[in-house]
């Protein structure tokens, strides 16, 4: 019995082993399935010219994606792409394989791109792929192959040598830094910076004395570069003596201030200290480079005594050094600032403005405050966007202080800045604001509640929107209100308390702001509370409900908005309904062509007059079906229309002809046999050579 | 001797009317930004396209007193909320080009009214939609009116939405590309409360831009 349960346990487990291995072997894995996409990919790729479409490489990109992700794959496509490099594929994509083979390539890629080397079309494929791989056979085969490489080749391995930091053409280089070419010497050069090794250096700084002219800043700046590797590695010392040497040496401006910012950033010294030696020298070339280095100063170091230690600049080296000093947050500077913003030259006292963003604290509020409401122009720009961004824990809380006790201007500085600022607590202090006897004031306060109120203080707003004293109070009140109810979630009914006071509106006015509201939000629940406005007792009640109606998001008006444009007898209701049917049917995505186009036919029967005509005929080529493009066509005997009529027929045979080319075609050839217009018939002939294609 | 009467009385009747314009004429004073973009703009492709070189701005007269009525007027736009700046922007004065002067509005066709807040005699309106590129905006139509919907006594200035895409009948004037010149439209002294802009998109995309407008007039009362 129990032989018989362990015989059958050892078969169970055979028959389970045999059939997962099955599945195993049967089962197509993600890398196969890849590579399977890589190599149809590239069998396509194989064809690719410049003036073919970039599609299959696009897809190409996609798919290295995954390639990247798997290293399974990166070896087969490499092994892909070598082949394919190989074959008889056209050099534009050979060039977009290698592009791509540089990021996958290992040194199983040398052999074959060694040979690409041998051909000068082929040479400039192979090299960014060799100097891409990490493996030294790659330097040394572009090495061996420099010598035979004619000049635009030998150029581009110099450069990849360099690129690829091959030390051991470190000598061979050296030979090519005094070749007669100049593109030879000045890769070479270049190339020896990038590699940067004691060898290298030693090889530049020779150079540097045998050379002249521009090849020796040249060598130069690729001896710098040795000098910034050094840092890197830490080997301080050597880099120190580059540096020095190459500033001492009076080189070009561009070098001096390298080596200046690299003594600098491995100096031994205080490096407050060595800006302050370095600007005592007021050497105007280097001088903006000497000012920068504060930019790049540890936290802590206090520069405010650079400003005081330092005499003799000129005004405009002054406003760089202070505005420096400042971007540090160091508050010794201050006086200097507050001096600049009183100063007599516009551009001190723009950027004493902006610098005291940098270093203000509440103490500065009620300066920028007064700065804002008397400068003009770009000065008061500034003042108030450092009022804005002045940065410390008791700013808005000094802001609310300082409204109560302020000037009417200055008040309504520090009103703006609470909305720009976003002092949320200050809400109730903005409605209360809201009722103030200066009518700036008030407005801004309105204007600042809009940007900070939640949907919570809706109430309060919808009040001060009850008892706004001037036309411009009533707009901003009701752009306020919209502001916060598009903050409440989307999907809500964000118009629910709008229309639960809508009962209890009796000023006609307010009830026009609300139903504008209403109409913005645009939410199908609040339609049947705004149809019923259409009968309103009042003339300008039911006007603001069709305007609101005519910016619905979707055609669910459109029934309401027909029927005024077709029975009323006012001209101003007829027309605002006219647009706003059109303008519903148009914008309503849920809507089919064909429904599009029966209701633009109904608004064309319904249109009076060659304006109305004309909105239709807008909306009739937004509608693209067959059916609207016979009737447009049968509108060209209108000459009162014939240009909107025209451009009609053009807007929707343009679409149309997507999908159905054929009958485009047919309606495009009756235009042409009709019209007289030398324009129109140049149009259908190029749409017509477009559908051919 | 009867051609010589002919010429007395054009030159009687004529004359005082010339030099009483000529006296009160002043030439309009517009403060241009620096250029944001220097050299010949790219083959833009955008048809009907006027030929910048061949457009240079002539000297436009207006009536002495005459100013930008514009300024920090109430402005009604369509679409959503702007997505960058604020339609405040759009007569604040600055028309620098640079980013936090202009507002980006809502993509498609949209229009921004400037209420003047009363009648005005208007001269010239001058716009700016963004000028840090060479762009073209589309669709460009300018009409003024006393009506807020624009729907009696209306005047369009300035049209060049030539597939009547807007619905105001198909424009005949050209593209133009942006510049810091702005484009300048004869307001042709009429009479208007409200200004209307309209705007689809431009050359690079479907957006609408507005670093500043100025409207030049007079109070017409």
């Amino acid at each position: 019995m129990k032989y018989r349960i362990i015989k059958s346990l050892i078969l169970s487990l055979v028959i389970l082993t045999v059939f997962t291995g099955f599945q195993a072997v049967s089962q197509v894995t993600p890398t196969h399935e890849t590579i399977i996409h890589v190599e149809k990919l590239l069998h396509v790729i194989s064809g690719y010219e410049y003036d073919k479409s970039r599609a299959w490489l696009q897809e190409f990109q996609i798919v290295m994606q995954e390639v990247y992700l798997d290293p399974l794959a990166m070896n087969e496509t490499e092994k892909l792409m070598l082949r394919f490099l190989q074959s008889d594929a056209t050099l534009p994509g050979k060039q977009f394989v290698c592009k791509h083979l540089g990021t996958i390539a290992t040194k199983n890629s040398v052999p074959v791109l060694k040979e690409m080397l041998k051909n000068e079309s082929t040479a400039d494929l192979a090299i960014p792929v060799l100097e891409r791989i990490s493996d030294p056979i790659a330097g040394k085969t572009m090495m061996n192959y420099l010598k035979k490489s004619e000049k635009k080749t030998k150029v581009a391995i110099i450069n990849s040598l360099g690129a690829c930091r091959y030390d051991k053409a470190v000598k061979l280089l050296a030979k090519l830094v005094y070749d007669s070419d100049p593109m030879i010497s000045g890769s070479s050069i270049s190339a020896l910076g990038s590699i940067g090794t004691n060898e290298a250096a030693e090889i530049l700084k020779t150079a540097t004395s045998k050379l002249t002219g521009d090849v020796k800043w040249q060598v130069m700046d690729a001896w710098l570069k040795c000098a910034d590797r050094f840092v890197k590695e830490n080997k301080l010392a050597d880099a120190w003596i580059i540096y020095q040497e190459v500033y001492n040496s009076d080189p070009a401006a561009f070098l001096r201030k390298a080596a200046l910012r690299g003594m600098f950033l491995i100096t031994t010294e205080n490096p407050v200290d060595f800006i302050i030696k370095h600007l005592q020298i007021n050497d105007s070339e280097i001088l903006p480079a000497v000012i920068s280095l504060i930019y790049e100063l540890p936290d802590n170091s206090s520069p405010g005594r650079i400003y005081k230690e330092t005499t003799g600049l000129s005004g405009k080296d002054q406003i760089c050094l202070f505005t420096a000093i400042a971007s540090t947050g160091d508050r010794s500077i201050h006086p200097v600032i507050v001096d600049a913003i009183n100063h007599n030259d516009p551009e001190v006292r723009i950027e004493g403005l902006k610098a005291l963003a940098k270093i203000g604290d509440s103490a500065d509020v009620l300066f920028l405050a007064e700065k804002a409401s008397t400068l003009r122009g770009m000065e008061r720009d500034h003042a108030r966007e450092s009022l804005y961004t002045l940065a410390g824990p008791d700013i808005d809380k000094t802001i609310l202080f300082a409204i109560e006790g302020a000037d009417p201007e200055i008040k309504v500085e520090l009103i703006k800045s609470i909305g720009e600022r976003n002092i949320s607590s200050a809400v109730d202090l903005l409605i209360k604001l809201s009722g103030n006897s200066d009518p700036a004031v008030r407005v801004e306060s309105i204007e600042a509640l809009g940007k900070i109120a939640t949907p919570d203080n809706l109430s309060d707003i919808i009040r001060i929107l009850i008892n706004v004293q001037s036309e411009r109070e009533r707009k901003i009140a009701e752009t306020a209100i919209y502001s916060v109810m598009l903050k409440m979630p989307d999907g809500s009914h964000k118009s629910k308390d709008l229309i639960a006071i809508l009962p209890t509106m009796n000023d006609p006015l307010t009830l026009n702001s609300i139903i504008a509201i209403l109409g913005e939000i645009g939410d199908n629940r609040d339609y049947p509370v705004l149809k019923e406005y259409l009968k309103s007792e009042y003339p300008e009640i039911q006007l603001a409900a069709i305007r609101a109606l005519s910016k619905w998001p979707d055609a669910t008006p459109k029934e309401d908005l027909k029927a005024i444009a077709e029975t009323t007898d006012d001209i101003r209701k007829h027309m605002l309904a006219l647009r706003g049917y059109v303008q519903v049917v148009v914008v309503d995505e849920n809507f089919t062509e064909d429904q599009k186009y029966a209701e633009i036919r109904n608004a064309f029967n319904i249109a009076s007059g060659n304006d109305e005509q004309k909105i239709v005929l807008s909306g009739l080529g937004k509608v693209i079906s067959l059916e609207a493009l016979k009737f447009a066509i049968s509108l060209m005997d209108k000459s009162e229309l014939v240009h909107e009529t025209e451009a009609a027929i053009m807007n929707i045979a343009y679409d149309l002809s997507w999908n159905y080319p054929r009958e485009t075609r047919e309606e495009l050839n009756k235009v042409l046999q009709i019209t007289k217009s030398e324009d129109l018939q140049r149009e259908i002939e190029e749409l017509l050579k477009t559908i051919d294609k | 001797m009867h051609l010589s009467l002919i010429l007395f009385i054009v030159c009687f009747n004529f004359i005082p009317v010339i030099l009483v314009n000529a006296q009160n004429l002043q030439h309009l004073e517009i403060s241009y930004p620096p250029p944001m973009y220097i050299g010949t703009p790219t083959d833009m492709k955008v048809e009907r396209l006027e030929n910048p070189w061949e457009v240079t701005r002539p000297v436009f007269y207006v009536p002495e007193g005459t100013h930008n009525v514009a300024l920090n007027k109430w402005i009604e736009f369509t679409g959503e909320e702007p997505l960058i700046g604020d339609v405040k922007l759009i007569n604040d004065g600055d028309k620098q080009g640079v980013e936090g002067s202009y507002v980006e509005l809502s993509p498609g066709n949209q229009y921004i009214t400037i209420d003047l807040e009363s009648p005005c005699n208007i001269y010239a309106i001058v716009i700016w939609h963004y000028h840090a590129k060479a762009r073209v905006y589309y669709d460009v139509i300018v009409q003024i009116s006393d009506d807020p919907d624009f729907l009696f006594g209306v005047h369009t200035l300035f049209n060049n939405d030539f597939d009547n895409s807007s619905g105001y009948g198909a424009g005949e004037n050209l593209n133009y590309i942006e510049s810091n010149e702005g484009k300048l439209v004869d307001g042709k002294g009429l009479q208007a409360r409200y200004i209307r802009l309209h705007s689809n998109g431009n050359n690079d995309n479907d957006l609408n831009h507005y670093t500043e407008v100025e409207i030049f007039g007079k109070p017409a009362y």
